[in-house]
């Protein structure tokens, strides 16, 4: 899997950054394609969690109450979005996509899949459309009601949507 | 003397609550006994001036002096009792009452069922019709079945709300506190008002597109469509920091659309497979971004459900922790505390459920041209109101 090595700080001094909350973030988010920054009672977090899983991405997880610093990492957050919740935040390739509300917003204006991509992740989508691609296509998701969930609870790295039957 | 006819006093008829005008001489009677009063625990205060219902949560006040007794109006239709004169400094008291009432009101806004007080009912009489009791018995009597009838109309007006009708709760400048700003009633009231709107936004749209208009006039049609969405957006964040399981309830809107409710509001991947077929012709392009669209509508759909649940099951289990009856105060009150905490996370899957549902919407119009966006507003509407037509029929269908 290809992760974008982007280094934050090109020169760690030992103890400063080590415990500075910032750049342990930034360090875990450059680590993999897909950074989740949770908390484990979170609900809105397994959801994000969920939307992640169902597109067949296996995102990197870290519970904030489980972690060193997680409470400064927590306040840190919080102050990089802005927001009352610290949790969920989502990292693409290193870069801050943002809590839910842009993570779905994202998804459903069809910027998320192009960053998901770009960061070396293998996401499932239609590139070309013929006719006979289309009718797949359709007839898949006209009669299906709701896509096939990953029933583990660790999600596979690749959920099967094969559409390739027709070739 | 007796001023006005009992019979004009009831002119609000259009609330459907025409015994109105049994209650309406009474200034202060003290209902705490009954127990379907306590579980409303709210007051009623009716108005002679504008003949309006109207629901205020009330203190507990004692009348118990018999003075006080003797000053309180007669006035009901049963011939047991005669007005025999005025009693001024009877009118005094009473205006008092009303003072005390009004001012009590001022803390507890908006909240028909709140407190913890007995109920209570109190009467502003403007005019002050009273007279003296001629027979105690009969006046407990009396109150005794006036207390069945507010019960019976307290029944008729949840009713009445079930069946999704809207009670006018009949507002004057300063009973803001009841229908205004926020809460329940007063985003149904919004939503009725929103409702109009949109069908007349729609009529013109629907006219535009039959006369064949140029785009870019149709265009301007088809963003006033859009931004009155945003506008119903905006009004259910409102309410749902208001009053979220009113809203997750779905309570404003009409049975049929309710059966098809998801975290209260529509399933924007059903509007989508709903719209397929009536979009064409769309480029390949455009497919491509309408399936898309459609895939990732449901992505996030499933993903909030999944997050819904464990949502509940998690509340579920707070809720079930130590049934032992040697549970402590302390936890009770903790586990409730961990519980209310809960509910926000609650408030936030609804604010982005709508969200899903506004940015969805967003990205159709985006996709689409400006007459494939109109004629898809225009089949999205005419959906929902064939949902809202299906609801009317089936409520005012021939029961046997």
């Amino acid at each position: 899997m290809h992760y974008q090595t982007q280094s934050w700080s090109t020169y760690l001094t030992p103890t400063t950054t080590l415990n500075d909350p910032l750049h342990r973030i930034e360090r875990l988010a450059s680590e993999n394609a897909v950074v989740i920054f949770s908390l484990s009672g979170c609900c809105m977090c397994h959801a994000i969690k969920r939307l992640f899983c169902g597109m067949g991405v296996n995102p990197t997880v870290y519970e904030l109450d489980h972690e060193p610093l997680g409470k400064e990492m927590e306040k840190a957050l919080m102050r990089l979005l802005g927001t009352g919740s610290p949790v969920p935040v989502v990292f693409v390739g290193g870069k801050l996509v943002g809590a839910m509300d842009r993570v779905m917003g994202s998804h459903i204006n069809g910027t998320l899949v192009p960053l998901l991509k770009e960061a070396g992740e293998d996401i499932e989508e239609e590139e070309d459309f013929d006719g006979l691609n289309v009718l797949a296509y359709l007839i898949k998701y006209n009669g299906v009601s709701s896509l096939p969930r990953p029933k583990a609870k660790c999600c596979p790295n690749v959920i099967d949507y094969s559409t390739k039957n027709n070739e | 003397m007796n001023k006005k006819n009992r019979g004009d006093e009831t002119g609000r008829n259009d609330t459907g609550f025409t015994d109105l005008g049994e209650l309406q001489h009474y200034d202060a009677v003290d209902l705490s006994r009954s127990s379907v009063y306590n579980e409303r625990n709210a007051a009623v205060v009716i108005n002679n001036n504008n003949n309006a219902l109207q629901f205020r949560p009330h203190h507990h006040m004692n009348f118990g002096s018999g003075t006080e007794m003797s000053s309180i109006g007669t006035g009901v239709d049963t011939g047991q009792f005669m007005m025999h004169h005025h009693n001024k400094s009877a009118i005094a008291d009473n205006s008092q009452q009303t003072d005390t009432s009004t001012d009590i009101d001022t803390d507890d806004k908006n909240q028909f069922n709140s407190g913890q007080h007995g109920g209570q009912i109190v009467v502003d009489s403007m005019e002050g019709s009273m007279g003296k009791i001629g027979d105690p018995k009969a006046y407990v009597q009396q109150l005794e079945s006036s207390r069945i009838k507010l019960t019976h109309l307290e029944q008729e007006l949840k009713r009445a709300r079930q069946q999704g009708m809207f009670i006018a709760a009949g507002a004057s400048g300063d009973h803001n506190s009841v229908v205004g700003g926020n809460g329940a009633l007063a985003f149904d009231m919004d939503y009725s008002r929103w409702l109009d709107d949109h069908q007349r936004l729609i009529n013109d749209l629907r006219s535009a597109v039959n006369t064949q208009i140029p785009d870019n006039e149709l265009r301007i049609l088809v963003e006033a469509v859009m931004s009155h969405y945003d506008e119903i957006f905006r009004l259910k964040s409102i309410a749902t920091k208001s009053d979220v399981f009113h809203m997750l309830s779905g309570m404003w809107k009409t049975p049929a659309e309710r059966c098809f409710l998801w975290i209260g509001g529509f399933r924007s991947s059903e509007i989508l497979k709903m719209l397929g077929n009536h979009l064409e012709p769309l480029t390949d392009q455009q497919l491509m971004g309408i399936c898309n669209l459609q895939q990732s509508s449901q992505q996030a759909e499933d993903a909030l459900s999944q997050g819904m649940e464990a949502l509940q099951q998690s509340l579920v289990d707070t809720l079930s922790v130590g049934f032992t009856s040697s549970g402590n105060v302390g936890d009770y009150m903790g586990q409730m505390a961990i519980a209310m905490g809960k509910i926000t996370t609650l408030e936030n899957f609804l604010h982005q459920a709508d969200l899903l549902r506004q940015q969805t919407l967003q990205q159709l119009h985006r996709i689409l041209t400006t007459r494939q966006s109109a004629r898809a507003f225009l089949v999205i509407s005419d959906y929902m109101s064939r949902l809202r037509a299906l609801s009317s029929l089936w409520l005012a269908r021939p029961k046997d």
